[in-house]
């Protein structure tokens, strides 16, 4: 059993890596004028972790696949922005998987995952560019956190849909 | 299917679009002013800062890094030698409180309006 779930983060960190890298076909902030803006697709896959395997295999998941598509993409404040928000997103996300089922389901954990993904990496911005005039961004990306986030937590439960149908327990 | 929409839901769409709306509400308070200013900050410190107006025509170079162009009310980063450009694509700023940034090169350029002489959000 132990092998299965390791074998299944590594896959899952692969996958979280494909879809970083994937996700620069659709720069979202060609769009919409913040930088960084994306799809979050990648975070598809820590959510699934988080609903599948446990708490800390989703935190391995997530530095693997920031740390090793840092050194793909070869970026610095990359690293730092995605690693707050994933942390941030993280956090929130396992504290709201607590009360999901009964206080809210999949769709709202992933929204407050998104949003709090945003408000993490706008935070390490203010730290990096040492001025809180980025916070003039927060509100639009607030704003679209709801839609991708949507999105992230219809993704997410239509794959737990399907393990359970080819009964893939770990 | 885990995707049922509950109640909490939409506490928590609710609450997201709830905090967008309340920031952008402070950060549209904080804009408003008669004279309009560029504002150009590198590194978190305050590089630049000309007061706009009709006859304003100035190119402002930072090491080569970023070219910044005020033309009458208007500021635009127009140049930057980073590799996203997502500066020099945010376009030409034209109201109090809109802020281009370039991350890789911590340059910010924002207009700002009379009422925040001293940079409230910044300090």
């Amino acid at each position: 059993m132990q092998t299965r779930r390791l074998t299944l983060c590594g896959l899952l960190t692969a996958l979280a890596i494909v879809l970083s890298l994937a996700e620069r076909l659709f720069p979202l902030d060609a769009v919409v004028p913040v930088p960084g803006a994306k799809l979050g697709l990648a975070n598809v896959v820590v959510m699934f972790a988080l609903t599948y395997l446990r708490p800390r295999e989703a935190l391995a998941i997530l530095l693997g696949r920031v740390t090793l598509s840092a050194l793909l993409m070869g970026s610095v404040t990359a690293f730092l922005f995605s690693l707050m928000g994933g942390l941030l997103s993280l956090g929130v996300m396992c504290l709201l998987l607590r009360v999901e089922g009964r206080f809210c389901s999949l769709l709202g954990v992933s929204v407050a995952g998104a949003a709090a993904h945003h408000i993490g990496q706008i935070a390490a911005a203010v730290v990096w560019m040492k001025t809180s005039a980025v916070i003039a961004y927060l509100p639009l990306l607030l704003l679209l956190s709801v839609p991708l986030g949507l999105i992230t937590g219809l993704t997410c439960a239509a794959a737990l849909t399907h393990m359970k149908k080819i009964n893939f327990g770990v | 299917m885990r995707a049922k929409l509950k109640w909490g839901d939409l506490v928590i769409i609710g609450e997201v679009l709830l905090l967008a709306a309340v920031l952008s509400a402070a950060l549209a308070r904080q804009a408003v002013g008669g004279q309009l200013y560029a504002e150009v900050w590198q590194d978190g410190a305050l590089v630049e800062r000309v007061a706009l107006t009709e006859q304003t025509d100035r190119v402002i170079e930072l090491d080569g890094h970023n070219t910044i162009v005020l033309q009458g009310k208007t500021a635009v980063i127009q140049s930057a030698d980073c590799h996203d450009q997502v500066c020099v694509r945010t376009g030409t700023l034209t109201r109090a409180g809109q802020v281009a940034v370039c991350l890789p090169n911590r340059v910010v350029l924002r207009l700002v309006g009379e009422r925040n002489e001293v940079d409230a959000i910044a300090s």
